[in-house]
């Protein structure tokens, strides 16, 4: 079924049919849980985390102003529940040495040279955003995975542009040195 | 952009592909649903002024409600509020600074009634403008 766009459904909800959420949810749940799960880094705590938000921005439905994009809006309040969540909690702190190599061992599991690669890599980058502060996280997903300008990155966040540029430019870094150190340990773990 | 500037770029980016994307697990949006049915009906938030446009209106009328008292008759605002507060403001009577105004031949200055109402009004605005920025601020 054709998408009718997010104004319709909410017009929908608005006039008593709740069940038109689905068609809304079903379009954002996977950008709003990615978004989630970077930043926790837990596959359960990010489906609490968009269960929560999906459910706080069904409430606040009636204060949403239809000339914004609902995208970014929800996006805000994936991105404001994640931080919270994370903060309650107790950081765990990851050494390079727990890195687990057998798990990025993708090659004789049935997956093609290009999927296992792609797997490799994708254990590899979950385990470098931990290694970033909870900001930092959410930063880099929404501007390499939602690819999302610095401007919208700045009206999800509440983050100055000026200040975006600079984590961005840190989780740079930090990334860089994780994938550098992991690939060389990677190299050592097949020699 | 130097040239290992733009090598660390690409491997960036191929660590960190948009397509990749972790996916809501299977039978979310039913789970949802079913918490949604639980919740009362959205509806939209009933008001005939925007918070944007109430704060203008609500100064305008303040303004014009002033106004409209400093000009009514003395015998009926001498007990009102503005009355009391305007009372208190001409009845301040604060010594002008020495060598500036005491010289011999300065002009001898009257305060009109309306710029005692001014006055209060500009104030009682402030503390308004104050407490209406903080209130929806908290709303934001």
């Amino acid at each position: 079924m054709e998408y009718k766009g997010d104004r319709y459904y909410i017009e929908q909800v608005l006039a008593g049919n709740s069940n038109s959420y689905s068609y809304i949810v079903d379009r954002h749940k996977n950008r709003a849980f990615n978004l989630a799960f970077r930043i926790c880094g837990n596959s359960e705590e990010a489906e609490e985390i968009i269960q929560d938000s999906f459910l706080k921005a069904y409430r606040s439905l009636g204060s949403f102003k239809m000339k914004a994009g609902f995208s970014t809006w929800l996006y805000r309040i994936v991105y404001n529940t994640s931080i919270s969540q994370v903060r309650t909690r107790k950081e765990r702190v990851l050494s390079l040495e727990e890195f687990p190599a057998e798990a990025v061992d993708f090659a004789g599991s049935g997956l093609t040279d290009e999927e296992s690669d792609s797997e490799y890599r994708n254990a590899i980058v979950n385990f470098a955003l931990q290694k970033l502060n909870e900001d930092e996280r959410g930063v880099i997903t929404l501007f390499y995975y939602e690819e999302m300008s610095i401007e919208e990155i700045a009206e999800v966040t509440g983050i100055t542009k000026s200040n975006i540029k600079v984590r961005l430019f840190r989780a740079r870094r930090k990334i860089q040195d994780v994938i550098e150190k992991a690939e060389k340990k990677n190299l050592i773990y097949h020699e | 952009m130097n040239k290992q500037n733009i090598n660390e770029a690409d491997k960036l980016k191929k660590y960190l592909k948009a397509e990749r994307i972790e996916k809501a697990p299977e039978g979310f949006t039913y789970r949802l649903m079913k918490n949604i049915q639980a919740e009362p009906l959205p509806s939209r938030r009933q008001g005939i002024l925007k918070p944007p446009v109430i704060i203008p209106v609500i100064s305008f009328s303040l303004i014009v409600l002033f106004l409209i008292s400093a000009f009514t008759s003395s015998s009926e605002r001498t007990n009102s509020p503005i009355q009391k507060i305007s009372d208190y403001l001409g009845s301040l009577k604060m010594p002008l600074p020495e060598g500036i105004f005491s010289q011999p031949g300065s002009i001898n200055m009257h305060m009109p009634d309306i710029i005692t109402y001014l006055i209060a009004a500009i104030f009682m605005l402030a503390l308004f403008d104050r407490a209406l920025s903080l209130f929806f601020r908290r709303e934001k």
